[in-house]
């Protein structure tokens, strides 16, 4: 065994194959992966090995792509057969709200280009004669789905890996690992230790283990999952074309076809847990105790829906252990706040994602960025509330509801709340509606509190309609107060910050005291990394806020950037500061009654910052926000909250001050057209696409300097556009496909509607010739295409008249 | 009529065993199924019922969670159950037998009773032999072909070098089963749910007036087999390999 690595990769099953396949296969030398037992022996052995390209997400799909198009070559490659049959999927809905979830999926798939279709029950039955389609009211069908042998994949991946110069150990137990002086990883197995620059945590079951090993905590828990094999059924072994993979979601089950028989596997109501204090290190490739009783349901279920299974005995009935995350969704990237050490683990539908993640992963760690953005997956979405014991109440939640349909306002109750600004109960008592964000519960909306105040997630507009459509009038009329302490802020001090700062941005960073300054970051190539605002406070002090969600992303990159020299000091103050927006015509009133210090437009103009007592306690105060009113954001110590807005609601009852939340914040950015991060802004767009294009100085350096000179030079390929919609009850979200005739040529990067201008929005990328305003495209939602026009940015006060007044 | 299955809880054959103290293993850890050899005797009891008439009663000694086995049984089509429990993981033949035969003699009259040759966990190849002396029955072990006709039960077995020795049996007997009697079914979801409901007597062996002291051998210590190593790979292309092992076998292991 090597005792010296450029990456060790901990575990060997499939997706750790994958990562260290990828590595060595792109050209890093001295890869080499560390199997406690043999490959394949922890989760991978007992997968069903269904690969098809349904994914919720759009990026999560793109992964399961580039998983099938791997496997498709890896025989030839390897000589190594993975077994792959192409047998096309089907997915049914038997509920109109899973036909609006697969209408959505169906939009978001044609952005990809991936071949899908509608299916008629008629048709389903057509195509499986041993379904029962009763109930069931339409379905998408993929042709291209298919399934391979899990063993399979792994074996050929780790025989492509050694073609390629990986070293693959198994019987090799990771016993600890440590960070040498150097900064190198000392990586301490059972058959002796290897110093490394780089560590992959695919150690599946046994990732929380490892992540222990570098003081981590991550919230990945093993549950049992079953699947059943039949007996052979006769019509099934005389066929001679494969039947498709079936997933009835609203069953929660799916059936395949496995030589001359079926298999059935389903997700029950209730997960079971499998040690979750931790798997024991010595548990290897053994299968578990079948509970029928806990998934007879289910069986029934399968049984209606292809009732020969009834008639059919259990071949044979597996039951593994499978780590689930929070979201169900895995873990992987750079793991906070640690450098070059990546998670790629929480996997739950390993096979069909383990291909695809390994090319992206080694991608990312040899590039520094992902080739796409793969935030829906990175560890970092994660905050130090999702410990353990939230992962453990949280996916009692989500296992049952792996096949619920998907909305994006759908806000579960489970393990919550976890962090609450010192409000909460204010915002509670004013009919608050909440969402969590980053663990933190934030109003969505407020109500009467004597309706029924909770929301019919779905993807059309729903009853949140009209308390969001009163909110956004009461702040453009009046004034409003939202509650934004969950904000990223981090000081920035030191003799070196300005400069470094320079680097970190696009942005020129203020020169005087008292400004602030749009400060995108940008990555290696010139793509959003993160949105920030710097505010000088004085020279070598300054105070950045991001947001919420990107809080360890964000974090992490600047950490990863500071200077070995000690001239830069970063300091998180998120958890010490909150934040209250004051935004409407009114809100300079208000402000100028709470507090004891001048606030005309003179004094404290729009762009700036000030220190000012609101009642009796010290605020930074920041004359912007993000909703194009007139408007404030009001920081202060949190433990001092409950004081600085009780002084803003005694303040505010003259002007009829009124909280407001999440969904009318967002609908009024949509009408200014500013930008959110992940959605507008991520990895696969530059500054110079959109409309903060000012904000690129391009007279400095900074970080993605060279990847915009490029972009410049090649001509700027796409605009972004703010589109109305002629939409009847479902606006855009992001993901739809926007159409010149029959062409798709870009897709939405949000969108939802804007009550102050009364029109549906969305927000897209598309060709710059496709940019004017007044261009006719379309844009697809659920599956519909909507008629649409360009229209000049931004839409509500276009010479935002209103928030510099 | 009347047959009576013995049937064992055993740890599953590809289960990875964690020895416990010196001769425990962790059973809370492992999977359990029905003895394979017992699921012919299962199979060739239900079939003869299905044909004849008559109730199949499923016997096991063994920890409470074995009436998880007994169940898979009835899920094959067995009727009830009796389970005799006992605290420990293992139990000497003689003990064994003794509370099948009392378990038995107690619940009815057997016409037949089978078991299967052996059980693949502690591969003691005895119970059945002791089962069918405490209760006094004639008693023919890995039985692969069986008649029945006139209270008598004609049965094959191989008995080596292709020959298959072919014995008449005068019920009530002991028979036990091995592979190529029969095909056991796989137990279907609706047989499995019905099982649910079928009765299980249960026991303790000291209500049958036996006791586990006293066993005649008892298991002192349980180790694991250490793991095979040294295993050569020979290179070359298929002729190369062949050769290289036929060189190995004749001049180094001397065994050909």
């Amino acid at each position: 065994m090597k005792t010296q690595a450029r990456v060790v990769v901990i575990g060997g099953g499939a997706i750790g194959v994958s990562v260290a396949y990828h590595l060595a296969k792109y050209g890093w030398k001295d890869v080499v992966l560390i199997e406690k037992h043999e490959l394949t022996s922890g989760s991978t052995w007992m997968a069903a090995g269904n690969c098809s390209f349904f994914h919720g997400n759009y990026y999560c799909t793109q992964v399961n792509m580039k998983s099938i198009e791997i496997y498709q070559g890896l025989e030839a490659e390897t000589g190594q057969s993975v077994g792959w049959h192409t047998t096309g999927s089907i997915r049914t809905a038997d509920n109109p709200g899973r036909m609006e979830e697969l209408g959505f999926i169906f939009s978001m798939n044609r952005c990809l280009g991936l071949d899908v279709s509608w299916i008629t029950p008629e048709k389903m039955q057509e195509m499986h004669p041993l379904m029962n389609v009763d109930g069931i009211i339409g379905g998408l069908y993929w042709p291209d789905d298919g399934d391979v042998d899990p063993n399979g994949i792994t074996m050929a991946m780790s025989i492509g890996a050694k073609k390629h110069g990986a070293e693959i150990n198994t019987h090799t137990q990771v016993t600890g690992i440590d960070r040498s002086p150097a900064g190198e990883w000392l990586v301490h197995t059972d058959k002796g230790d290897i110093a490394c620059e780089y560590v992959v945590n695919a150690a599946g079951l046994w990732a929380p283990e490892v992540a222990k090993m570098v003081g981590l905590e991550i919230p990945s828990i093993a549950g049992e999952h079953t699947h059943i094999l039949f007996e052979a059924i006769d019509v099934v072994e005389k066929r001679d074309a494969y039947l498709p993979l079936v997933r009835d979601p609203d069953r929660s089950i799916y059936i395949r076809q496995e030589m001359d028989s079926l298999i059935l596997g389903l997700y029950e109501s209730k997960v079971k847990q499998w040690n979750p204090k931790g798997v024991p290190w010595d548990y290897a490739q053994t299968e578990l105790q079948p509970d029928i009783d806990h998934i007879a349901d289910f069986i029934e279920h399968g049984i209606y829906r292809f009732p020969i299974m009834g008639d059919t005995g259990f071949k044979h009935v597996t039951d593994g252990p499978i780590t689930y995350t929070p979201n169900g969704d895995p873990l992987v990237g750079p793991a906070y706040p640690l450098k070059n050490f990546f998670h790629a683990c929480g996997y739950s539908f390993g096979i069909t994602q383990a291909g695809g993640i390994g090319h992206y992963l080694a991608g990312w760690m040899m590039n520094g960025e992902p080739e796409i953005d793969l935030w829906p997956v990175d560890s970092r979405r994660y905050g130090s509330y999702a410990n353990w014991a939230y992962n453990h109440e949280k996916i009692e939640d989500t296992y049952p509801r792996l096949y619920a349909i998907i909305c994006p306002n759908d806000w579960r109750d489970a393990a919550r709340p976890n962090r609450t600004a010192p409000i909460y109960e204010y915002q509670k008592q004013a009919g608050a509606v909440f969402g969590d964000y980053y663990g933190w519960e934030c109003p969505n909306y407020f109500t009467d509190n004597t309706a029924d105040k909770r929301e019919n997630p779905g993807w059309k507009r729903n009853n949140t309609s009209g308390y969001v459509d009163a909110e956004c009038k009461h702040v453009m009329e009046k004034v409003g107060i939202l509650d934004l302490s969950r904000f990223a802020k981090t000081r920035i001090t030191g003799p070196g910050a300005e400069a470094w700062l320079n680097r970190m941005t696009c942005q020129k960073v203020p020169a005087k005291d008292g400004r602030i300054a749009l400060s995108p970051m940008l990555d290696h190539n010139g793509n959003f990394k993160s949105d920030m605002t710097v505010t000088r406070i004085k020279d070598g002090e300054y105070f950045c806020v991001t947001a919420s969600v990107g809080k360890r992303h964000d974090q992490h990159w600047l950490m990863e950037n500071l200077p070995a020299d000690g001239s830069v000091c970063m300091e998180d103050v998120t958890y010490q500061q909150g934040c209250l927006v004051l935004a409407g015509p009114r809100s300079r009133d208000v402000l100028a009654k709470a507090c004891y210090d001048d606030v005309t437009n003179e004094a404290f103009p729009f762009g700036t910052s000030r220190e000012i007592y609101v009642g009796r306690v010290k605020c930074q105060v920041n004359r912007m926000n993000y909703v194009g009113e007139l408007g404030y954001e009001i920081f202060h110590p949190i433990q001092s909250q409950i004081p600085v807005f009780e002084a803003l609601m005694a303040a505010g009852e003259k002007y009829e001050l009124k909280m407001f939340g999440m969904y009318a914040m967002d609908s009024m950015r949509l009408e200014k057209g500013y930008l959110a991060w992940k959605s507008e802004m991520n990895v696969h767009h530059t500054p110079l696409e959109t409309n903060v294009a000012w904000t690129v100085k391009m007279d400095k350096d900074f970080i993605g300097k060279a990847g915009l000179e490029k972009q410049k030079a090649a001509g700027v390929p796409r605009q972004l556009v703010c589109l109305v919609c002629q939409a009847e009850d479902a606006d855009p979200w992001g993901y739809n496909p926007i159409f010149n005739g029959d062409e798709i040529v870009g897709m939405t990067s949000s969108g939802g509607y804007g009550h102050r201008t009364d029109k549906s929005i969305a927000l897209g990328y598309v060709p710059p010739a496709l940019a004017a305003p007044g261009t006719r495209l379309e844009v697809e939602v659920l599956g519909q295409k909507l008629a649409a026009e360009v229209v000049a940015m931004p839409l509500y006060d276009p010479k935002n008249e209103r928030m510099k007044a | 009529m009347q047959i009576y299955v013995c049937v064992k809880h055993v740890p599953d054959t590809a289960a990875n065993i964690k020895i416990v103290g010196e001769n425990g293993f962790d059973d809370a850890g492992c999977k359990f199924i029905a003895n394979p050899y017992d699921e012919y005797a299962v199979e060739q009891a239900v079939q003869l019922v299905e044909k004849n008439g008559g109730e199949v009663i499923v016997v096991t000694v063994g920890k409470a969670a074995a009436a998880a086995t007994i169940r898979a049984a009835m899920a094959m089509g067995a009727h009830r159950g009796i389970l005799v429990t006992i605290e420990r993981q293992f139990l000497d033949s003689q003990t064994t037998a003794r509370a099948l035969a009392a378990a038995i003699q107690q619940d009815g009259k057997p016409d037949i009773i089978f078991t299967g040759k052996g059980a693949v966990d502690s591969e003691g190849f005895q119970t059945l032999y002791r089962l069918a002396a405490a209760m006094g029955l004639p008693v023919v072990n890995e039985i692969n072909r069986m008649e029945l006709a006139d209270g008598k039960a004609t049965v094959g077995h191989e008995i080596g070098g292709g020959a298959r020795e072919v014995l008449e049996v005068p019920l009530p007997c002991v028979l036990g089963t091995t592979k190529g009697l029969n095909e056991p079914r796989y137990p279907k979801f609706p047989d499995i749910m019905k099982a649910k409901k079928k009765p299980i007597k249960e026991m303790t062996i000291a209500d049958l007036g036996l006791s586990v002291d006293g066993a005649q051998s008892e298991l002192v210590k349980l180790e694991k087999v250490p793991e095979r190593t040294g295993a050569k790979m020979l290179g070359g292309d298929v002729r190369q390999a062949m050769e290289e092992l036929v060189r190995i076998l004749k001049e180094e292991e001397k065994v050909i």
